[in-house]
């Protein structure tokens, strides 16, 4: 539980270079899920799925009706292709030009940079689908294993407008930038594959432990096991490494803080005694 | 209500170029809240999205926020308007259920229509 650690780092319970792994993603622990809802409903602040749907929107995603494999026909592969077109559809065609209008997404959302590069309107570059692609790619050739792909969240390295490469897939600041950055705070994303696996690192510069990592690490588990799904794969782990991890002590306030990691410790404790 | 927009010729879109969702009989101006929301519960089914998460306090379905907003994006597309709310001067709640959407669109509407009206 890294709020319990970073509640009495330095600066207000604030830790650099905090790192935590999802070993299953898309698994929960209800106990703990309930608890951070509760407390966030009682705040007035966006509860978890919210802050999920911002970097993968499972509620528009439909189940799916197989895994991609390179064996199927083009017959048996149309409503996989339809799944991840549907979805792509939805939510640069229908929802973006309204989702952009929120507070904190007028540079879009954590997914529409992620499938309409730069993010705020339609016509953009479709890392997802380009990732997918690429893994379809492995599969084919009868590779299980493949380390060359990332999804460019923050650009900062990027022109803008993008010039002639826009997505490099090298997250390194420009040599002449001096623009302070506020958004976004997830910045990256690696996908590796190994034996079969699609395993993910997030890059997050400033991570939000009470607010948004709950809500930001279920939603990497939803995209990687998208992914995962129209590749043909199986999702592995998740690695979230914060280079700045903030439990928020200055906004929400020391004893709520430490009242809502002992919530979920013991949900935790919970859960550990009855196994 | 009764389903009937189903199959009967709608009203030309006031923008071309937008999608067409599920078009209603009648002006979707003329709604009242109540005809919204039998709406929105179609638009859901129809859409396979059906609401599953129980009860909102107000009586009506709960849904999660981002179909909320879908819902929104669904009637600004019938009268033209993508944008049809601000979501930074929207109450953030009243996107978890389907009456508090179609309250937040009836007043959208009613505010555009008054608009209108006045240029």
């Amino acid at each position: 539980m890294c709020l319990e650690q970073v509640v009495d780092g330095h600066d207000g319970g604030r830790m650099v270079h905090v790192v935590s792994t999802i070993t299953q993603p898309g698994s929960e622990i209800s106990g703990i899920r309930v608890a951070l809802d509760t407390y966030l409903a009682a705040q007035g602040l966006p509860e978890v799925t919210t802050v999920a749907e911002t970097i993968f929107p499972q509620s528009l995603v439909s189940e799916p009706v197989r895994r991609w494999s390179p064996s199927l026909s083009p017959a048996e592969e149309a409503p996989i292709l339809e799944r991840e077109q549907a979805l792509f559809g939805t939510y640069v065609d229908d929802l973006l030009e309204l989702l952009v209008t929120a507070n904190g997404n007028h540079s879009g959302t954590y997914f529409s940079r992620m499938i309409t590069w730069p993010g705020k309107v339609a016509g953009g570059v479709n890392q997802i689908a380009d990732r997918i692609s690429s893994l379809r790619n492995q599969r084919r050739n009868g590779r299980s294993t493949y380390n060359a792909m990332d999804i460019d969240v923050a650009g900062d390295a990027l022109s803008e407008p993008p010039t002639v490469d826009p997505i490099k897939g090298l997250e390194v600041y420009s040599a002449s930038d001096r623009r302070n950055r506020g958004f976004p705070c997830l910045t990256h994303v690696d996908l590796t594959l190994f034996e079969g696996r699609l395993h993910m690192t997030a890059v997050y510069r400033h991570q939000y432990l009470v607010t948004k990592a709950y809500g930001n690490l279920l939603g990497l588990s939803w995209l990687v096991q998208f992914i995962a799904d129209q590749s043909g794969v199986d999702a592995g782990e998740i690695v979230i490494h914060a280079t700045m991890a903030d439990a928020e002590l200055r906004e929400r306030g020391r004893q709520r803080v430490l009242t809502l990691a002992k919530s979920a410790r013991a949900a935790l404790d919970d859960l550990g005694s009855t196994h | 209500m009764s389903d009937t927009w189903n199959g009967i010729p709608a009203p030309p879109l006031p923008h071309a170029a937008l999608p067409a969702p599920s078009q209603p009989a009648r002006s979707i101006y003329s709604f009242s809240e109540a005809e919204l929301v039998q709406y929105f519960l179609i638009r859901l089914e129809r859409a396979s999205r059906p609401p599953t998460i129980g009860l909102h306090p107000d009586g009506s379905p709960a849904i999660k926020s981002l179909i909320g907003v879908w819902l929104i994006s669904q009637v600004g597309g019938l009268v033209g308007k993508k944008r049809l709310v601000n979501l930074s001067d929207v109450d953030r709640l009243l996107l978890r259920s389907v009456g508090g959407v179609a309250h937040l669109v009836r007043e959208a509407l009613a505010s555009r229509q008054k608009a209108e009206g006045a240029s």
